[in-house]
Formats: C-alpha cells, sequence, structure tokens
C-alpha cells in the first residue's frame, strides 16, 4: 500500500465561471482511509479522477509513492476506482468482470481463477460468478465493482460514493463491511461520500470540502467535537447542529433574552454564531434551576418525534425552530413548558462574518460564569 | 379481459391496412398470378404453368441474378459498415470541425440516387473524369470504370458504399454514444489502453449495431436500380444487371411480363428471408443493449 501526495492540485474546467478545485493539499497515508465529505458540487468526484487519471488538472503535483503521476495514463497508474455506477461491463459475467484487471496484467489464467474465487468468496459472491450483471440486484452489482477493484492489490482505491445507490439498509450493513474489509486489506483508499454517517464510521480521518476546498481535515472526532468553521459543525451531526446569530456586548453575548459570557480568552466585538447539538441539549421540568453559566431558556414544546432509543423535541427560540435529543421516551404534551439547558463546555463560537470557529471546544468554561436567569 | 367494442382495433387499423392491400399485397397476388402465363402486354396472355421458372433456372440467368445481386451486396456490406465503423470511431469527438465532417459525410446519404450516379459519372468518365484526368497526371495507367466488365459491377458497388456509408456512420455513432463513459474510464484503470478497450468495450458493445448496419446495408443493395439504370443500364455485357434491374429489363425492354413477374416473386422470397434475418437481428440488439446503470 502506497501513500497518496497532493499539493496545489487545481482544477478549472473549461467553461466553468468559477474553479472546480482550488489548490488542495492533502497527504493520505499508507494504509489509511481518509473520507471526502461535501455538499453536492464541491468537486469531489473532480479530485477522484484527478488522481484517477481520468482528467487532468491545471496545476499542482501528485505523488503516489513518491511517483509523479502527471502525465501518466490512467491504465499505467495501479489505482482501482469504484463508480458511483458501479460500471460493470454488461457483456461479461461476474467471473469475468472480477478478472478483467488481472486479464489486463498478463496475469495466467489459472492464477486468474484463483484470484477470482478468492475474491469472490470474500464478498459473498461465489454463487454469481456465471450471471451477467444485469441478472443482480443492486447491492450485488456493488459487491462485483468492489471485487474488481481487490482483486489486484492496487497501491490505492478510490470510492466515489459507492453506496448512494442502495436502499438505507443495505447502505447501513454494506458500510460497514467496506470498512472492515479496508481495514483487513490495510488498504489506502480515499472514499468519497455525502453521507455523514458513512463518512464518520469507515474514515480514519476526514476531509470536509467546500467549493472546491478542503475546510477542515481530522479525525471523525475532531471533526466532530471541534469543527473548524460553521459550515463544517452544520454539516456532521444528525440532527443538524442549530446555530443563533448573536451579539456580543462586553464580553457578553445576547442571547435570546439572556446574558451569556462569553468563554475566556475569546475576543469578538460585533457578532457571532452561537451553535450547540441537539445531543447536547438537555431537557428538564421549566421549574428546575439552571447550573450557573448554562445557557437556559423555557421553551414551549412543539412536537416531538419518538424514535425508539430517543425522542427529538422541537422547539423553538426567537422564531428558530430548534431540536434537543433526549434519550428513551419523552412524556409532554404540546405546548407544555420545559427548560432546555446546555452546558457551556458544548458551545460552538464561530466569527459570523468569516464562519471560523472562534475557540476550542474544550476550553470554553467560564471560572467565574455569571448570569443564567 | 373482454374488450368490450372488439371491432373497434380493426377499425382503426383499415386505413393502413387499404393501403397495405392495394399497393403491396394485390400486386403481389397479380405478379404471383402473372409469372405462371406468357404474356407481351399487347396480345393475349397464355397460361404456361410453371414454364417461366422452369426456363429462368434452366438458362442459368437466375443462378447468375442471385449470384451477382449478392456479391455486389457483399462488397457494399463489407465495405460500407467498415468505413461506417472506422468514421464513427474517428468522428466521435466534440468540436465543430467534426461536427462538419459529420454533417457532410451524411449528407451523401441524403441527396438522390440520381444526382449520386450522374455525379460519380462525370468524377469516373473514361475521357475527360477527375479520376483519369488526376491519374494521367500523375502517369498512372486509366481504367475505363464503367466500360470494362470486370470492373463495372465493383465499381457501383463502391459508388453505393460511397453513398450509405454516412447512415452506416451515424447508427454507429448513436451505438458509441450509447456506451456510458464510465465503462471505458473502469476498463482504462483496470490497465486496458486504447486498443484493448475498443476490444473488449466498445466492440462487444457495438455488436448488435453492427448486426443492424449490415442487414440494412445489404437490403438497400438489394434495391439499387436507379445508379444503374442511370449509370451503366445493366453493361457492359449485363455485368452489371443485378435482380431489380433484370425486372425492370424483362417488363419495359423484352416485354415478357410473366417471366418478368416469376423474377419478383423470386425476390420477395428473398427479401422476405432477408427481412427475417433484420428482424432477428433489431430483436437481439434491443435484448442485449446494455441497460443504463448510470443514474440520469
Ligand atoms: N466535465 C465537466 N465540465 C464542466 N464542469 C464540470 C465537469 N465535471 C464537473 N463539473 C463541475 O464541477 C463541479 C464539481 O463537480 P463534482 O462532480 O466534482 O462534484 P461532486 O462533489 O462529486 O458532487 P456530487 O456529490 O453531486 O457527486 C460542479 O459544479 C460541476 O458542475
Ligand atoms: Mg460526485
Amino acid at each position: 500500500m502506497a501513500k497518496l501526495e497532493i499539493e496545489g492540485l487545481g482544477r478549472t474546467h473549461p467553461g466553468a465561471k468559477r474553479a472546480t478545485l482550488v489548490s488542495i493539499d492533502l497527504r493520505v497515508e499508507a494504509g489509511e482511509v481518509l473520507v471526502l465529505v461535501g455538499p453536492s458540487g464541491c468537486g469531489k468526484s473532480t479530485l477522484l479522477r484527478l488522481i484517477a487519471g481520468l482528467d487532468d488538472p491545471d496545476g499542482g503535483s501528485l505523488r503516489l509513492d513518491g511517483r509523479e503521476l502527471s502525465g501518466v495514463p490512467p491504465q499505467e497508474r495501479d489505482v482501482a476506482m469504484v463508480f458511483q455506477g458501479y460500471a460493470l461491463y454488461p457483456h461479461m459475467s461476474v467471473r469475468e468482470n472480477i478478472g478483467f484487471p488481472l486479464r489486463m496484467r498478463g496475469v495466467g489464467a489459472a492464477e486468474r481463477a484463483a484470484k477470482v474465487e478468492e475474491a469472490a468468496e470474500l464478498l459473498g459472491l461465489g454463487k454469481l460468478l456465471d450471471r451477467k450483471p444485469t441478472e443482480l440486484s443492486g447491492g450485488e452489482r456493488q459487491r462485483v465493482a468492489m471485487g474488481r477493484a481487490i482483486v489486484r492489490r492496487p497501491k490505492i482505491f478510490l470510492f466515489d460514493e459507492p453506496l448512494s445507490n442502495l436502499d438505507a439498509a443495505l447502505r447501513t450493513q454494506l458500510r460497514v463491511e467496506i470498512a472492515s474489509m479496508l481495514r483487513r486489506l490495510d488498504a489506502t483508499a480515499l472514499y468519497v461520500t455525502h453521507d455523514q454517517i458513512e463518512a464518520m464510521t469507515v474514515g480514519d480521518r476526514i476531509a470536509v470540502m467546500r467549493d472546491g476546498r478542503i475546510e477542515q481535515l481530522g479525525t471523525p472526532r475532531e471533526v466532530y467535537e471541534a469543527p473548524a468553521t460553521s459550515f463544517v459543525a452544520g454539516f456532521l451531526g444528525t440532527p443538524p447542529i442549530d446555530q443563533l446569530e448573536v451579539e456580543v456586548k462586553r464580553g457578553h453575548a445576547l442571547v435570546a433574552g439572556l446574558e451569556l459570557p462569553l468563554p475566556r480568552g475569546l475576543s469578538v466585538a460585533g457578532r457571532a454564531v452561537l451553535a450547540f447539538r441537539p445531543n447536547d441539549v438537555k431537557v428538564g421540568a421549566s421549574d428546575e434551576a439552571a447550573p450557573e453559566g448554562w445557557l437556559s431558556w423555557v421553551v414551549a414544546v412543539e412536537a416531538t418525534e419518538p424514535l425508539g432509543a430517543e425522542t427529538i423535541v422541537h422547539f423553538s427560540v426567537e422564531g428558530r425552530a430548534m431540536r434537543a435529543v433526549v434519550p428513551g421516551f419523552f412524556d409532554a404534551s404540546l405546548s407544555e413548558t420545559v427548560r432546555v439547558t446546555v452546558d457551556p463546555e458544548k458551545l460552538h463560537w464561530f466569527d459570523a462574518a468569516t464562519g471560523r470557529r472562534l475557540v476550542a471546544a474544550a476550553s470554553t468554561r467560564q471560572a467565574d460564569a455569571e448570569g443564567a436567569p | 379481459m373482454k374488450p368490450r367494442r372488439p371491432l373497434d382495433p380493426y377499425l382503426l387499423l383499415l386505413p393502413s391496412l387499404a393501403v397495405l392491400l392495394a399497393f403491396v399485397i394485390a400486386p403481389l397476388f397479380f405478379a404471383a398470378k402473372t409469372s405462371l402465363y406468357r404474356w407481351d402486354l399487347l396480345t393475349e396472355a397464355r397460361f404456361v404453368g410453371l414454364g417461366n421458372y422452369a426456363s429462368l433456372a434452366s438458362s442459368g440467368q437466375l443462378g447468375e441474378l442471385v449470384g451477382r445481386t449478392f456479391g455486389f451486396g457483399a462488397i457494399v456490406v463489407v465495405f460500407g459498415t467498415t468505413l461506417g465503423l472506422a468514421l464513427a470511431l474517428a468522428l466521435d469527438r466534440p468540436g465543430r470541425l467534426y461536427a462538419f465532417f459529420r454533417g457532410a459525410i451524411f449528407s451523401a446519404y441524403v441527396v438522390s440516387w440520381v444526382a449520386v450516379a450522374l455525379l460519380w459519372m462525370w468524377i469516373l468518365d473514361a475521357d475527360s473524369g477527375l479520376v483519369t484526368v488526376v491519374a494521367r497526371a500523375l502517369g498512372l495507367p486509366t481504367l475505363s470504370w464503367l466500360g470494362d466488365p470486370r470492373s463495372a459491377l465493383v465499381t457501383i458497388a463502391l459508388v453505393t458504399v460511397w453513398k450509405i456509408t454516412g447512415y452506416a456512420m451515424v447508427v454507429f455513432l448513436a451505438g458509441l454514444q450509447a456506451i456510458p463513459p464510465s465503462l471505458h474510464e473502469a476498463a482504462a484503470l483496470d490497465g486496458a489502453g486504447a486498443w484493448r478497450r475498443f476490444l473488449h468495450i466498445t466492440w462487444p458493445s457495438l455488436k448488435p449495431t453492427t448486426a443492424f448496419v449490415a442487414t440494412t446495408s445489404l437490403i438497400a443493395s438489394f434495391q439499387a436500380f436507379d445508379v444503374i439504370r442511370v449509370m451503366t443500364q445493366g453493361g457492359p455485357v449485363r455485368s452489371t444487371t443485378l435482380f431489380v434491374y433484370a425486372i425492370y429489363e424483362e417488363v419495359f425492354v423484352n416485354l415478357r411480363v410473366g417471366k418478368a413477374s416469376a423474377l419478383t416473386v423470386v425476390f420477395f422470397v428473398l427479401l422476405l428471408g432477408l427481412t427475417g434475418l433484420q428482424l432477428w437481428a433489431f430483436r437481439t440488439q434491443r435484448a442485449s443493449r446494455p441497460r443504463e446503470e448510470e443514474p440520469a
């Protein structure tokens, strides 16, 4: 397995008004699975296609295991890619599809048959080897596409939304299988998805992309717990993080009728964005007092969604719809008032103008906290 | 389910059935009947049974015609299909220049056969034709393309190829464009260079298209008439007398309507077989067309 180094990689499609990729710098270590997430059109597929050699960059460099890739045609790059639509060869059987990359590399028939069997075994395709792709279900096709990629050991795997054509149940099952298979093969991989759960479960590290740039690169935990920008914060997590733009005056944020002291060391003038995850919101009786320094509101319950393991409680603050996720079932009649509170350590602060994180999540504690009503 | 108005479908079909009956089926029956008579359009027809068929077969005329027509068809099919595929592969590229070439090549297909025939007669003229002039200027031997019985049929076949290749190209272009680009990309990543991508992806995907183009060209070649009527009138020494032209000649030159009708019936049976072949090719094309796997 190899490491991939990307430096200053840029791409502007002919005729496009703005760059699709703006100077990407990225290192994928040997044996690492790096997930690229981002909204539609942010350039994820374009980045994969540049690495695969299916598209040419305008500038920058790509090195795989130290070898410069520019000018190397795709068939000589030793890169395997699983396409979103699988791109199985319709006139070939499953066996021939999986064996094709070996055949193209001059692997003899006997060795090829053995390797195809081995890959098929690993993917549970043993009984389907003689079928044509049109005779397979979506999940089976996906596995064949995986088989075609893993049958030779390429330097790097590229996955372009490999599960997006499947239904939710199958997706859940396959993402676990893919993650464990990639670990077992000790594979270097770049995995594109716009499903944030997939990103968290499959990746050793996650790169969150936006408008052709990498907005944040880090472990799933770093990206989730300390999002670098309000965009990243909003992108990862279900239900999504709630954000509220607030006015800051004399070290205090004016948040919907309450004055919240800013975390120590954080200086901002004018406006800031305050964000918290629904899972960090606690719901209690309205006459219960909140601990010192906590964000705390008395609100009316607008709706509840009991999901079994947890319940999503909907409320609104200053006309903004917000959510709290509480464990188990939650008994509350509609428009009953409750107190919602958030530990200041769980609050995220962002610059309202740039969207950048204002302070590390762990240092939000304000020792001499004051002023929750 | 029982239709409430069982006659309605037939009523709706009636107009086209009537046309079919008047212009195809009735003349066919008329031809079948006439083929059993000796008739010169002027005097009373005389019943001869299968005599016309017998004399066609025994004089060797029929065998000669079938052989020549199939030979002509073979040249048209092989060259038309190969050239059409080659042109489609070469011109399946973005850009105005390529679009211009595609349009120019296809335009030959739209021009009338008579115009094409006249154009090529002018180009191939043994005394002052373009080809002769150029050959003379280069000091090459000149050939009487249409005047020599050895070359006339091949020359007409190549003119036919020239005219119908544009159609073959367009069908192949459609076939090429139906191949999802991701298949080529996947094959490239699997290690296949340009030639092996053609061999393992393009060609298998185009097989049904090829069958379709080949049968269509074959049928077009069987219907060749205008080009022969204008360029050679079946000569020299009957070397370009193909089936349809022979039928025409029997009626309007030799005034042997019975014999012409017998030829027509034989030709009809031949075409029926070929149409069956075409239908079969068309069905397999639809059945084996790669299912669109890319979401739209
Ligand atoms: N061949 C092309 N020509 C012109 N523009 C293109 C081309 N391919 C992609 N783009 C543009 O580049 C941008 C990024 O496309 P890309 O396919 O990389 O997005 P993506 O992040 O993979 O999105 P998705 O999640 O929808 O697959 C888009 O705005 C797209 O319109
Ligand atoms: Mg994409």
